[in-house]
């Protein structure tokens, strides 16, 4: 019967631990040397797994040198000079796309939209077309009509505008004839006037006269 | 309707384009090794290598707002700048620059190798690979670099050549072929080896 300690042991051990109480027990010690014996029994190596296993590490086959070639350091002013680069230059912006570059595609593309849009936009310029003539004809003869009575409405404000202003001009004429003869009995009376008191005598020597 | 993810690249480039510094120095922490490496294959070294790694990040900058996070980023802005390389790559090798292993690599090596016969033989080969590529035809010797030399993943070397991956993967198989007989026959070793591996170098 095992103890507790061996069962726990057994049942932890795995091939390699070194746990302290294989050590101290010899069953437990014997147990875990078979057990790592047993482990240790491997199958072998394929003969084709261990050709590639080997060439793993060895160089290249058919390469042309059996070591590799030496790597040189770069320089460091080499280095410096490449770290300058983004000081020094701009990376370049991309290229547009050629049928943006290129007019051709334009051109491609105005025939392509006629072709496709041809066949909607004439529908559309017929109708279009064909409602101007309509209105146009609706229209005409009203404007016609609102033409001839417009002149007759213009003759007769003309004839009332030149007879309103021969009215004004004659009531003006007539103004302006009176305050000329205003001014003429006006320009009498104020000479006669003026005639009088210049022929008086003049009062201080009136009055020594008296 | 849930947001479409956005990828790290791109979320990097947009910050990077709308001014935010930090962004930008995480940029050139990413790529700035990466490309400087590059440059130094395309141009032979020197400041012609950092004039080109100067160029292929100013161009990444001005076009930094039209990039869509539909390739890998390193690709994009290599892309952006291919011609820029190509015309370096052809200038070198006319004055057979590329061939020649900058020093600065050379000395590289005993640090990642203990074995001073190993690095001299590791430096042996580097030469005749090099010496292997500027033989070889462009397109090829294009994917040889930047997938084998350069450590570039297959999306990322179609991407930048603008191919797909299988035919990435076929000009590497002709490209390997090819540089393998170069350089064995540079080397003196064995004609028929496909590649290096076959010579029986070893890794240290």
């Amino acid at each position: 019967m095992l103890s507790f300690a061996c069962r726990r042991f057994r049942a932890r051990f795995t091939p390699g631990a070194n746990l302290p109480h294989r050590r101290a027990c010899p069953g437990c010690e014997a147990y875990a040397a078979a057990i790592e014996q047993a482990a240790g029994r491997r199958l072998p190596v394929p003969a084709s797994l261990r050709r590639n296993l080997r060439a793993l590490a060895a160089p290249e086959p058919g390469a042309v040198l059996p070591f590799p070639v030496p790597r040189l350091p770069m320089p460091a002013a080499l280095a410096s000079r490449l770290s300058a680069i983004p000081r020094t230059s701009q990376p370049a912006r991309p290229v547009p796309p050629e049928w943006i570059r290129n007019p051709r595609f334009a051109v491609a593309a105005s025939v392509v939209l006629a072709l496709l849009l041809g066949p909607v936009l004439a529908g559309a310029a017929d109708r279009g077309q064909q409602a101007l003539q309509r209105a146009h004809e609706e229209v005409t003869p009203l404007l016609e009509g609102a033409g001839a009575e417009g002149h007759r409405e213009l003759a007769r404000l003309r004839l009332a505008a030149a007879a309103a202003y021969d009215g004004a001009h004659e009531a003006a004429a007539n103004s302006v004839r009176r305050a000329r003869a205003e001014l003429s009995n006006f320009t009498v009376w104020l000479s006669s006037t003026t005639e009088d008191l210049m022929n008086r005598v003049p009062r201080h020597e009136s009055r020594r006269d008296r | 309707m849930s947001a479409p993810i956005l990828s790290p690249d791109l979320l990097l480039a947009r910050r990077a384009a709308a001014g935010r510094p930090d962004a930008w120095e995480e940029l050139l922490a990413r790529y700035g090794e990466r490309f400087y490496n590059l440059a130094v294959h395309f141009a032979g070294g020197g400041e012609d290598a950092e004039d080109l790694t100067q160029e292929i990040f100013l161009r990444l900058y001005q076009n930094l707002r039209q990039y869509r996070g539909d390739v890998p980023l390193a690709a994009w802005a290599l892309r952006l700048s291919r011609n820029l390389c190509i015309d370096h790559y052809r200038c070198a090798r006319r004055e057979r620059r590329s061939a020649a292993v900058s020093e600065e690599m050379l000395e590289q090596i005993p640090a990642a190798c203990e074995d001073p016969q190993s690095a001299a033989l590791r430096r042996q080969q580097l030469r005749a690979v090099y010496q292997g590529l500027e033989e070889m035809s462009e397109d090829l010797a294009e994917v040889v670099l930047l997938r084998d030399l350069q450590g570039w993943s297959l999306a990322e070397t179609a991407a930048y050549l603008e191919v797909p991956v299988g035919t990435v993967k076929s000009r590497l198989h002709r490209g390997r072929l090819d540089l393998a007989g170069r350089v064995t026959s540079r080397l003196g070793m064995p004609a028929g080896a496909v590649a290096l591996q076959g010579l029986g170098v070893e890794a240290c």
